[in-house]
C-alpha cells in the first residue's frame, strides 16, 4: 500500500506541480528574509531545510523515474526508446538555457554587490570619524585641563564638606554631574538635577587601575539612561596624609546636536563597515538562494520531462503494443482513449479498426463453423450409408471414400486416397475388373449403371454401381461421383426366397398326386398279380415295384424340398455349443465303424444363442454330407470336429469346423454350393448344405466352404456368442 | 575468510574510533561559551542567581564584532525538578539575551541587556567580555511561586544567537562551525 501511494506521489502530475509550487514559494519567502534583517529569524531555517528536503524529494521521484525507465529499455519494451529521446530532447532543452541564466546572474549578482562599495566613500566616512574623533579630542582635553584644576579645589575637603564643594564646583564648570571616590567607593556626589544623588555613575573599574596608576581618563561615553556624555576623571592631588588616593568624576553634557551628529557619523560608519563586512556572506546567500532557485528548476524541468514525454508516448506505446496483439491474432484489444488530439484520432481510429476486423473474423469463423458443420453432417451421412461411395478426380484418383466402401471392397481405402485407382489394382487383383469397368464407364462422361461381379477369397460378390459426372461448380474438374452397392446378399436371398416358393410348390402340386399314384399301383398288384400269368405277373410285379419305390423315393424328395422351404419360428435360448456337439456326435460312435472322429473342443466357450433342434439339424446334415461324400472315395473316413472361441475386432463369435479327408468340393464356388440342387453326389436332393446354410443364416451367422490344403473339405460356421450382436458383415 | 572478516571489523572499529574523535574534537573547539560557576541564593522573597561565564570569541565572530555587528549572547535559565521515572518537572525558564557591540566613535564596547534596554560602555572587549560574563544577583524566581525548593535545580545554557545576526551572516553561521558558541549545560541545587 505504502509502495502504490508512493508510486502515485512519484508519477502524479499534482503532486510534482504542489511541491515545485511550495519550494517557490519558500523560495520568494527566503529571497525576502535574506534582504529584511528584521523578520524571519527562525524561520530562517526551516525554510532552507523545507527547500533541501523538497529538493530531495523532487530528485528521489527523479530517481524513480530514472530507474523505472532504465529498466523498461533494458527490457526493450515498446516506447522506451521514444521516451528517452524525447526525455533528454525536453532537459537538454531546459537546462542550457536555465543554466546560462544561471551564469550571468550569478557574474551579475557579484558584480553588482560590489559595485555598492566605493573607495571615495569609505574615505570620506572615516575621514568624517576621524573628524568627530578629533574634535571631540580637542574639547576633551579642555574638559580634561578644567577638571585637572577642579580637583585641586577639592584636595583637602573632607567627605562631610566635599557635596557642597562639589556643587559650586559643577554649577561652575557645567558638568551634569560631579562625582568624588576615594578608591573605587563614592565620597560625594553632585548632579545638575539637584536632588540628592542615590546612584552615581560610576567609572569602568579599568579606569580606577588607570587613576591609581596616575593615569587620567577622558571619553566619551553612553551613560545609562542619559545617553552619550562626556566623562572625565581625574586623580585628586594628595594633599592631606589621611585621605587615600582619591579620583573626581566629571560628566559633562554634549549637546543635542553634537550628540546627533556623533550618533549619524557612528550611525553611518557602523553600517558601511558592516554592510562592507557582510559583503561576502552576502553574495554567498544570494548564490545560495539562486543556486537553490536553479535546482529546483532544473529538478522540476527534468520531472516535468519524464511526465510530458511519458504522457506524450503512452498512447504510442499503447499502439504498438495494440498491434503487436493484432498481429499475434487478438483482435479483442481496445486501446484507452487519450486527449483530443491528433493522437486520440489515431487511437479511436486504431480502435475502430480492431472493431471491424473482429467482427469480420467472427463472421468468418460462424461461416466456417456452419461450413464445419455440414461437412460433419455429410460426414455423417455418407459414412452411414450401406451404399459405398467414392469420388475421382479427372486424373482418376481416388479423392473422398466412406466407411463402406471400404467395407464392401474388402481394402482399406485410405492407404490409396488420394492416388490412382491403378493402384488399388495393382494390389489388390480381385479388384482389377472393378476398376476397368470404371475407367471404361467414366470415358463416357455421362451417368452410368452398370451391374457387375467380382471374384475372390469371399467367394462371389456382385456390385451394382452407378456413377454420375460432377455437376455445377465441380463440372470443370472431371470429378465423378461412383455409388455402389453389394447386392450379393439380396440376390441370395431373392433366389432362396424362389427356391422356397418352388420347394412349397413341388411339394404341394407334387406330393398330392403321388398318394393316388402308389395306392393305384398297389391296388394293380392285388387286383392282377395273382390271376396273371406267371411271366407277366413278373413283369407287373416289377413295374408296380417300381412305382411304388419310385413314388416314395419322390415322397422323400418332396418332403425334403418341403422341409428347406418350411421356415418354422425358431425358438432362441442361450446353450452351449459343445454340449450339443458331444450330444450329436454319440450317435455316430459306432465301435465297429470305421469312421474315426476327431474333437477338439475349446474349453472357454461362451453360450451362444440358439435353437437346439435346428443346430442338431445342422450338425447331422453336416456330418452325414460328410460321411457320404468320403464313402464312394476312401477306406478309412476321417472326420476332425473343432470349435474355437474367436475373437476379431469388436465382435465375438464362436466358430465350428467341420473336415473330412473326402475329395473336397472339386472345385465348384462357394456361393453354388449353398444353394438348392447343387451337389456333387448321386442321388442326393442337393438341399443339404443349402438348409445348413439357412440355419446358419436363422442364427445370424455365416457359413463357409473351402478345401483343405492336405486334401478334403472344410466348413466353417460362426455364430455370434449370446449378448454380442452377430454380424453379418464381420468378415475380414 | 574468517580473518579477513575480522581485519574488515578492525578496520571499521578503528574508522569509527577516528570518526568519534573527530565529533569530539570538533565539540571542544566549539566550547566558545563555558560556565565556571553558578550559584544561587534567596534574597528579599526570591531567588537570585550569580554565575561566572566565560566567553571566548572565535576569530570569525570577532572580525564581524569588529566590523560593527552586533553579537547577542542568549543565556537560557531552566529551573527544573528532577524525578526519577519520568522526565524533569519544569518549574520556570527564562532567557536573558545581551547584545555586544562596537562603537567606533569612541572606540568602546557596549554590552546592552537586551531584557531591560539596560547598556553599559567598556573600554576594552575583554571588560565587556568580562561583564556579560559575571552575573550578579539576577533574580530568577519569586519564592512565593515555589512552595517547595527541595531537590530543585537551575540549568544554564548560554549560547551566541544566530538567528538575530543579519540576514547575510545566518547562512554562514547556520553552517560554519566558527559561529556555533555554545557552553554545555551547568547545573546547580536552587538554595535558599
Amino acid at each position: 500500500m505504502p509502495i502504490r501511494i508512493l508510486k502515485r506521489l512519484t508519477t502524479g502530475p499534482i503532486s510534482a506541480a504542489v511541491l515545485s509550487v511550495l519550494l517557490l514559494l519558500s523560495l520568494y519567502i527566503l529571497g525576502g528574509a535574506t534582504e529584511d534583517s528584521a523578520s524571519f529569524n527562525q524561520q530562517y531555517v526551516i525554510l532552507l531545510i523545507t527547500i533541501l528536503v523538497g529538493l530531495t524529494m523532487l530528485v528521489a521521484m527523479i530517481a524513480v523515474n530514472v530507474i523505472r525507465l532504465y529498466r523498461r529499455y533494458k527490457a526493450s519494451e515498446p516506447g522506451s526508446l521514444l521516451t528517452t529521446r524525447l526525455l533528454v530532447l525536453f532537459v537538454v532543452i531546459a537546462v542550457i538555457p536555465v543554466s546560462v541564466v544561471y551564469y550571468f546572474s550569478v557574474d551579475f549578482l557579484h558584480r553588482g554587490i560590489d559595485s555598492w562599495f566605493d573607495v571615495r566613500i569609505e574615505k570620506s566616512l572615516d575621514d568624517s570619524l576621524e573628524l568627530s574623533r578629533s574634535t571631540l579630542d580637542s574639547r576633551l582635553r579642555d574638559l580634561l585641563r578644567t577638571t585637572e584644576l577642579l580637583a585641586v579645589e577639592v584636595a583637602d575637603e573632607s567627605a562631610a564638606s566635599a557635596i557642597l564643594r562639589l556643587d559650586d564646583l559643577r554649577q561652575r564648570s557645567g558638568a551634569s554631574e560631579m562625582t568624588l571616590f576615594d578608591g573605587n567607593k563614592i565620597v560625594a556626589s553632585s548632579n545638575s538635577k539637584d536632588e540628592i544623588v542615590i546612584n552615581p555613575n560610576r567609572p569602568d573599574e579599568a579606569i580606577f587601575t588607570d587613576i591609581s596608576f596616575g593615569r587620567n581618563y577622558a571619553g566619551l561615553d553612553t551613560i545609562p539612561d542619559v545617553g552619550l556624555q562626556i566623562r572625565i576623571v581625574v586623580r585628586v592631588p594628595l594633599l592631606r596624609a589621611d585621605l587615600g588616593v582619591r579620583s573626581l568624576q566629571a560628566l559633562y553634557p554634549v549637546t543635542a546636536r553634537q550628540r546627533e551628529l556623533a550618533a549619524s557619523v557612528q550611525e553611518a560608519f557602523s553600517s558601511y563597515t558592516e554592510l562592507v563586512y557582510l559583503r561576502s556572506p552576502l553574495k554567498y546567500s544570494f548564490t545560495l538562494t539562486l543556486t537553490l532557485a536553479l535546482l529546483l528548476s532544473i529538478l522540476s524541468a527534468v520531472w516535468a520531462a519524464f511526465y510530458t514525454s511519458r504522457k506524450l508516448v503512452a498512447p504510442i506505446t499503447d499502439l504498438a503494443k495494440g498491434t503487436q496483439a493484432v498481429a499475434a491474432g487478438d483482435y479483442s484489444k481496445r486501446l484507452p482513449l487519450p486527449v483530443n488530439d491528433e493522437l486520440g484520432f489515431l487511437v479511436q481510429s486504431f480502435n475502430q479498426m480492431t472493431r471491424r476486423i473482429e467482427r469480420a473474423r467472427n463472421d468468418e469463423q460462424l461461416s466456417r463453423n456452419k461450413v464445419d458443420e455440414q461437412q460433419a453432417y455429410q460426414a455423417c451421412v455418407l459414412s452411414n450409408l450401406s451404399s459405398g461411395v467414392m469420388t475421382l478426380d479427372g486424373e482418376r484418383c481416388l479423392q473422398t471414400y466412406n466407411e463402406a466402401a471400404s467395407q464392401i471392397l474388402s481394402v482399406d481405402l485410405s492407404h490409396i486416397q488420394g492416388k490412382s485407382l491403378h493402384e488399388l489394382s495393382a494390389q489388390h487383383a480381385r479388384l482389377g475388373r472393378f476398376v476397368e469397368i470404371l475407367f471404361e464407364q467414366m470415358e463416357k462422361h455421362q451417368q452410368w449403371r452398370e451391374e457387375m461381379t467380382l471374384f475372390g477369397a469371399g467367394g462371389r460378390q456382385v456390385l451394382v454401381c452407378r456413377g454420375v459426372p460432377m455437376t455445377g461448380a465441380l463440372e470443370a474438374s472431371g470429378d465423378t461421383l461412383i455409388v455402389f452397392e453389394d447386392v450379393t446378399t439380396l440376390m441370395q436371398a431373392q433366389r432362396n426366397a424362389a427356391w422356397g416358393e418352388v420347394a412349397r410348390r413341388l411339394a404341394h402340386e407334387i406330393k398330392n398326386p403321388l398318394t393316388p399314384i402308389q395306392l393305384s399301383a398297389e391296388r394293380l398288384r392285388h387286383k392282377y398279380l395273382d390271376n396273371m400269368e406267371p411271366e407277366s405277373a413278373e413283369v407287373l410285379d416289377r413295374a408296380t415295384h417300381t412305382i411304388v419305390q419310385q413314388v416314395e423315393a419322390m415322397k422323400a424328395m418332396v418332403n425334403a424340398f418341403s422341409e428347406y422351404a418350411r421356415a418354422p419360428q425358431i425358438k432362441l435360448e442361450a446353450l452351449n455349443l459343445n454340449e450339443l456337439i458331444d450330444e450329436v456326435l454319440d450317435l455316430y460312435r459306432d465301435e465297429e465303424s470305421d469312421l474315426k472322429l476327431t474333437i477338439s473342443l475349446d474349453p472357454i466357450m461362451p453360450h451362444v444363442e440358439a435353437d437346439a433342434g435346428r443346430l442338431r439339424q445342422l450338425l447331422h446334415n453336416l456330418i452325414k454330407n460328410a460321411i457320404e461324400a468320403m464313402q464312394e472315395v476312401t477306406a478309412k473316413p476321417e472326420i476332425a470336429i473343432r470349435t474355437l472361441c474367436m475373437q476379431e475386432s469388436n465382435c465375438r463369435y464362436v466358430e465350428l469346423r467341420i473336415e473330412d479327408n473326402g475329395p473336397g468340393w472339386s472345385g465348384d464356388s462357394e456361393a453354388e454350393l449353398f444353394e438348392p440342387y447343387v451337389t456333387s453326389k448321386q442321388g442326393g436332393t442337393g438341399l443339404g448344405l443349402a438348409i445348413v446354410k439357412k440355419i446358419v443364416e436363422e442364427h445370424g451367422g455365416m457359413v463357409a466352404a473351402e478345401d483343405r490344403p492336405e486334401g478334403g473339405a472344410r466348413i466353417v460356421i460362426r455364430l455370434p456368442v449370446l449378448h454380442s450382436k452377430g454380424q453379418d458383415d464381420a468378415e475380414t | 575468510m574468517v580473518l579477513a572478516n575480522s581485519m574488515v571489523f578492525h578496520s571499521r572499529q578503528r574508522y569509527l574510533l577516528a570518526f568519534v574523535l573527530l565529533l569530539l574534537s570538533c565539540q571542544a573547539q566549539a566550547l566558545g561559551i563555558n560556565i565556571e560557576s553558578a550559584s544561587t541564593q534567596s534574597n528579599k522573597g526570591s531567588y537570585q542567581l550569580n554565575a561566572d561565564i566565560r566567553y571566548e570569541l572565535s576569530e570569525e565572530v570577532l572580525e564581524a564584532l569588529n566590523n560593527g555587528v552586533a553579537i547577542t549572547m542568549q543565556l537560557s535559565i531552566k529551573i527544573e525538578r528532577p524525578r526519577t521515572y519520568l522526565w524533569d518537572e519544569s518549574i520556570a525558564k527564562l532567557y536573558q539575551r545581551y547584545e555586544l557591540k562596537y562603537h567606533a566613535l569612541s572606540g568602546q564596547y557596549l554590552v546592552q541587556f537586551l531584557n531591560s534596554g539596560e547598556q553599559q560602555s567598556y573600554l576594552s572587549l575583554a571588560a565587556a567580555l568580562r561583564a556579560l560574563g559575571r552575573i550578579r544577583q539576577l533574580t530568577i524566581l519569586d519564592q512565593a511561586l515555589l512552595e517547595d525548593a527541595q531537590g530543585a535545580v537551575v540549568r544554564l545554557y548560554s549560547e551566541l544567537d544566530t538567528n538575530a545576526l543579519p540576514a547575510p551572516l545566518r547562512p554562514v553561521a547556520w553552517v560554519s562551525d566558527d559561529w556555533k558558541l555554545s557552553s554545555e549545560w551547568f547545573t546547580c541545587p536552587l538554595e535558599s
